[in-house]
């Protein structure tokens, strides 16, 4: 399986701020991928120097193999864009838009880009201004699909949007899925994420975070929810073999975010007398997600700097 | 036939897409011989990322459960039902179980646990044959 | 579905097209505005009697059609560049497979192509008036004006956020490159009216500008748009750091008090000047390069770029709330409507008003007219008020400009064209009194601007609660109203301003002014009009004219040697006289043999010049001088009656018309009356039709003293609406008696006759105290 988007070691300075640090990641072909981030993380930087619109300070990205800054055309014409306020022509019919974008694009734009309106159920003669958002999502959808495009990128295609047109986005970035091309979504809405995502990777304050398929990340880390009697003793040797990406005291209870938890260890802390309960679970997106973004060496910091000792001597 | 996925209850979607299908077979909701949605067409339904349900199918084919048609899709199996109730035997086997651990470990005594589990059994009984 | 089965289209194709209907209704707008303006002008043309006006109307006509696809091409960089990248719709596009090339090709097709094919249809009238030379100098000028307002305003717009800015900053970018070598090419240009300027120089220095200018803008044009379309979307030119708000509260403390809360008003204003500050400092800005660039010239050039600054100060009242929906804010928070908008107004008035003060003081004092200050105030003050009711009813910025502009021309014209040709063709208000009516107009000149502003304030809670307010018809009826009303306001209430004078006194019977003037004049007259009463009959047209244009031409002459007298410095007139005797003697040497046509122009020449130089020398009380050249004109006049009587009539005409103006004074220089008489020529035909002239011009005057009933007054060629409507005819009324009044010192002062001695004897009139 080959890459369609390979970033190597990118960078992205805007003044005195970073906003992409060593950015790398691959995006095998055929998978739905998503990339989760606050706002301001750099995800919409990230997406425009996909597609050539930002320079970059270092490091280099390939989209279906082809370098962005030269040859911004090639990529075009394989690669299918929705951004989060798409900017359509608002005298434009919803017709007129697709006769005028199927003149950049090889036969058969028209046919399907009819077929999708058709599907949507969008008024073809009513002017862009006319519609309302959710409605003109869709035909930036439909403009973006009609040509059958190896590669889709979406940046928050569906912020705002009501339930039914994002069910529609979700459709049809199923069906891409299942056709076998590929989808590249930042997103927020972690539930849709969840359902439709092979592969997650998380940026946070500019750094990337995490980059895996979501089967494996949810299988490999586990959510942990220990019990304390005693607050204050130390917990367990087996915790040394653990490890923590996330973890919160609360009084008696952590709640800890680990990786390589295994059922030895598990039998271990059940051994333990401190420990009167063990709660292991399967993450779901949110918590990793949560998880991921405030990472454990930032929350030891914060308690360095004396922030966290206040939650220890809580009485649960 | 209509399928819930929860996809941050902690059970991977597959797993819970193919217990699901198991229960559906099990029940008699499908039939040996019934056509189910492609791959495809399920994600979309669904709202699922194809390869997971075709990850589903895949474990279902695997354990006779579905059968691939040449051309017209994918159908359960013909002895697919004894399995399926076989094996959502041995899921609630495996809860039942869960759940007497979580009473032994929380520190109910073994006569007390009895007379609930006497209990509960009547009643389940009494409200079944009520529903047949 | 329709849409599968149609033909998909040509990449060009669909470029083309986008663009193109992008630009439409700027152009069908423009367009058709200016094609109105030129059939305005042209039916003023056609309507007026007097055809000799059709010769500066040629140059409007011009102007027009040179100005229009310089309008279109700012308005194609607005709509084309600057919408497009403000509203998204670049971005999108930019996302699609185009290279960077064909979409600027394209663009710069439509607005070049486009905007020279739609003006053609401008050409058609100025092609019926104007030559070929004079057609073909506009046409290259235009051109290169054209292509580099292109170019810099597209470059402008690719660089700026702000369209308005963009095109504000390109305009000026312009003028100041050209300061030096156009304004020399436009002042001189009125002054050949039907010729190319002779001067080489600053065309040349012109030229060479305007093609660097045109290169090396192509060549950023390329560069930045292409940075543009690729990896310079988002990237912003700032010119300072922009810092966080807190220059605000910051910046402006000005007094701590107990609870530290700015008061609302002082609130409000900081919000409107955080709004428009930039603009409005830009704007200034031009106005003052403008300013310092065309106060050398005479033309009302200047005033025209001032006005047109304070129309975009005033768009930027609201702009700034219009796009951005800062008002909400306040509007949110219960301010009233009134409070809002005052605060605005407050501000852009404020930026606006010691600005154009300074420079209207500046212009007064740099042309020494004083009496234009009022003039040019209210103007200014209507052309603001008219921005700024623009701004409020249109959403976009360059709608509100355009409909501004447009509104603010058309009403000017058609006030121009109801105070000249309604009044003047009448024939009474502007010519009585030194034109009283145009002091009334003034006076009601602000009533214009307070509509304006008052309708401001009235739509102000619609624009701010409503959604869609659609205030455009608004503004529509507001501005005709506001244009029309002073005119309409001066017609109706004028007469108000001259003191009524009800009692009229018993008219001068005709007769008895016959024998008060008449009988000197009738003794000397030629037997040949003694059949012929020529003072009561009003003169016919054609004399009337003839003697206007002998007038004239002596006039002129007496200009012309004035003129020629400057600039030969202190040299004494005696000096002249040396070689028109030269002349003289050589004529007299070949007046035997048939004259050539030289000659006989020189002898025409001579005989106008010496009587000019005769009446400038009696004026600077160089007796003897005026003598010996009035002896000399007679012996010139003379000769030439003997040898070349039909062609030398017109300069004799003129020489008598200027001998028989002389004054009492100059007849006492020369030596009296006797002396005067034998200056006058013998009995000619010259002599009589000036004699007729002199009598009928006494008649003429006779003829507006006489005030019987105002049917009377009214003559035949005058518009029914006069009739209709009382308050122009009693305003007519009073000015003519305040005229007469002030006639009558004239009367007192009767000069002798000097060609048969005696004092005319006063004439009575009788006048009310």
């Amino acid at each position: 399986m080959s890459e369609v988007i390979s970033v190597n070691n990118v960078s992205k300075r805007f003044g005195k701020k970073t906003v992409l640090d060593n950015i790398s990641l691959k995006v095998p072909s055929g998978v739905v991928f998503a990339l989760l981030g606050e706002n301001g993380a750099g995800k919409s930087t990230l997406i425009r120097s996909m597609l050539g619109y930002t320079k970059l300070n270092s490091g280099s990205i390939s989209v279906c193999g082809l370098d962005p800054l030269k040859k911004p055309l090639e990529i075009r014409r394989q690669v299918g864009y929705v951004s989060d306020a798409p900017g359509l022509y608002e005298w434009m019919t919803v017709a007129q838009a697709g006769w005028y974008a199927s003149g950049f694009y090889p036969d058969g734009f028209l046919r399907n880009y009819a077929a999708r309106i058709n599907e949507f159920q969008l008024p073809a003669d009513s002017k862009i201004r006319d519609l309302s958002k959710g409605m003109r999502a869709k035909v930036a959808l439909s403009l973006a699909m009609a040509f059958d495009p190896e590669l889709l990128i979406m940046d928050e295609p569906t912020s705002g949007l009501d339930p039914l047109v994002r069910r529609s986005f979700l459709e049809s970035m199923i069906d891409r899925a299942a056709a076998g091309q590929t989808v590249f979504l930042s997103s927020h809405q972690i539930q849709e994420v969840e359902r439709v995502a092979d592969w997650v990777a998380i940026l946070h304050q500019g750094k990337l975070q995490i980059v895996s398929p979501l089967e494996e990340l949810k299988s490999s880390v586990t959510i942990l929810d220990l019990s304390l009697r005693d607050p204050l003793l130390a917990l367990p040797d087996e915790m040394e073999q653990l490890e923590i990406l996330h973890r919160i005291q609360k009084g008696r209870t952590i709640h800890m975010m680990v990786r390589g938890f295994t059922s030895a260890i598990e039998l271990g802390l059940s051994k333990h007398a401190n420990l009167f309960e063990i709660k292991a679970m399967r993450p779901n997106l949110e918590e990793l997600y949560l998880g991921f973004t405030q990472p454990y060496e930032s929350i030891q910091a914060r308690e360095r700097n004396g922030q966290g000792k206040s939650n220890q001597t809580e009485v649960a | 036939m209509q399928l819930s996925i929860e996809p941050n209850n902690g059970i991977p979607i597959y797993e819970q897409l193919v217990r699901q299908i198991k229960y559906a077979v099990a029940e008699g909701i499908l039939v040996p011989g019934q056509v189910i949605p492609s791959v495809r067409d399920m994600a979309k339904q669904l709202t699922l990322n194809p390869n997971t349900v075709q990850r589903a199918y895949f474990q279902l084919q695997n354990e006779e459960i579905l059968q691939s048609l040449r051309g017209r899709g994918v159908a359960v199996c013909e002895g697919a039902k004894k399995q399926c109730v076989a094996d959502r035997q041995q899921l609630l086997a495996e809860r039942l179980a869960a759940v007497l651990d979580e009473a032994i470990r929380g520190g109910l005594d073994e006569d007390r646990l009895r007379s609930m589990f006497e209990k509960a059994l009547k009643n389940a009984i009494r409200t079944g044959e009520k529903q047949s | 579905m329709q849409l599968a089965n149609q033909n998909k289209p040509s990449l060009w194709g669909s470029l083309l097209w986008k663009d193109f209907q992008q630009v439409k209704l700027a152009f069908l707008v423009l367009v058709g505005g200016a094609l109105c303006l030129q059939l305005l002008f042209l039916t003023i043309a056609l309507l007026t009697i007097d055809h000799k006006q059709l010769g500066p109307l040629s140059t409007s006509f011009l102007g027009i059609a040179s100005g229009t696809p310089i309008l279109l091409a700012v308005a194609c960089s607005g709509m084309l560049i600057g919408h497009e990248r403000q509203s998204g719709n670049w971005a999108w596009s930019s996302s699609l497979p185009v290279s960077w090339k064909k979409s600027l090709c394209s663009k710069l097709i439509v607005a070049t192509l486009g905007s020279l094919c739609a003006s053609l249809p401008l050409g058609i009238i100025p092609a019926i008036f104007a030559t070929v030379d004079v057609l073909a100098s506009y046409f290259s000028l235009t051109l290169l004006i054209f292509f580099q307002v292109i170019v810099l305003c597209f470059l402008a717009t690719l660089l700026m956020r702000d369209t308005l800015v963009a095109l504000l900053v390109a305009g000026t970018v312009l003028t100041v490159l050209h300061s030096f070598s156009l304004i020399p090419v436009l002042h001189s240009w009125p002054m050949n009216r039907f010729g190319i300027s002779p001067d080489a120089a600053p065309r040349f220095w012109f030229s060479f500008l305007s093609t660097s200018v045109l290169t090396v803008g192509l060549g950023l044009l390329v560069s930045a748009f292409r940075w543009r379309w690729t990896y310079g979307q988002m990237t912003k030119i700032a010119f300072w750091k922009e810092r966080a708000s807190t220059v605000v509260t910051g910046h402006f403390r000005y007094r701590e008090s107990a609870s530290a809360r700015p008061s609302e008003w002082w609130m409000m204003i900081v919000h409107s000047l955080r709004n428009n500050f930039v603009m409005g400092l830009l704007v200034l800005a031009n106005m003052a390069i403008c300013t310092i660039l065309f106060l050398r010239m005479d033309d009302e050039l200047h005033l025209f770029f001032v006005l047109l600054a304070l129309l975009a100060l005033g768009v930027t009242t609201f702009q700034s709330d219009q796009m951005l929906g800062r008002f909400r804010f306040l509007a949110d928070r219960g301010i009233a409507p009134w409070k809002l908008v005052l605060s605005r107004l407050v501000v852009s008035l404020g930026m606006a008003f010691p600005a154009y003060l300074v420079f209207l003081i500046a212009l007064a004092f740099s042309q020494g007219q004083f009496d234009r200050l009022m003039l040019g105030l209210f103007a200014g003050a209507i052309a603001f008020s008219l921005g700024a009711l623009a701004s409020m009813c249109f959403r976009s910025q360059v709608m509100a400009i355009g409909a501004a502009i447009l509104v603010g021309v058309f009403s000017f014209i058609i006030n121009g064209i109801l105070y000249s040709w309604v009044l003047h063709d009448q024939q009474m208000l502007t010519q009585v009194n030194g034109g009283a009516f145009e002091n009334i107009l003034l006076l009601f000149l602000p009533i214009g601007a307070f509509i304006l502003l008052v309708s401001i304030f009235w739509m102000a809670r619609r624009w701010l609660v409503l959604d869609k307010p659609n205030l455009e018809v608004h503004f529509l009826w507001v501005s005709v109203l506001a244009s029309l009303s002073p005119f309409c306001f001066a017609c109706t209430f004028g007469f108000l301003s001259i003191p009524y004078a009800p009692e009229i006194s018993k008219p001068v019977e005709s007769s008895q002014a016959i024998e008060h003037i008449a009988p000197e004049y009738l003794s000397i007259t030629d037997p040949l009009l003694a059949g012929d009463m020529p003072g009561i009959a009003i003169l016919s047209r054609y004399q009337s004219e003839t003697m206007h244009m002998i007038a004239g031409s002596a006039n002129g002459s007496i200009s012309t040697i004035r003129n020629e007298l400057k600039e030969k410095g202190d040299q004494p007139i005696r000096e002249l006289l040396e070689p028109i005797l030269g002349e003289l003697d050589r004529l007299q040497n070949e007046a035997k043999v048939p004259m050539s046509y030289g000659l006989k122009n020189k002898l025409n020449l001579l005989i106008v010049r010496t009587a000019a130089l005769a009446t400038i020398a009696l004026e600077e009380k160089e007796a003897e001088l005026g003598l010996r050249l009035w002896k000399l004109n007679r012996e010139l006049q003379d000769f030439a009656s003997k040898v070349n009587a039909l062609d030398s009539q017109g300069a004799r005409k003129t020489a008598m018309f200027l001998l028989l103006d002389l004054k009492s004074e100059g007849v006492q220089l020369i030596g009296g009356a006797e002396i005067y008489r034998s200056l006058v020529p013998s009995v000619s035909d010259e002599r009589a039709e000036s004699i007729q002239y002199s009598l009928a011009r006494e008649q003429n005057t006779l003829q507006h003293l006489r005030l019987t009933s105002s049917s009377a007054i009214t003559p035949m060629h005058w518009l029914a609406v006069t009739r209709f409507f009382p308050p122009l005819l009693w305003l007519y009324e009073r000015e003519m008696v305040i005229d007469h009044r002030n006639q009558r010192a004239y009367f007192a002062l009767l000069p002798k006759n000097y060609l048969t001695g005696e004092v005319r004897r006063q004439l009575e009139l009788r006048f009310p105290q």
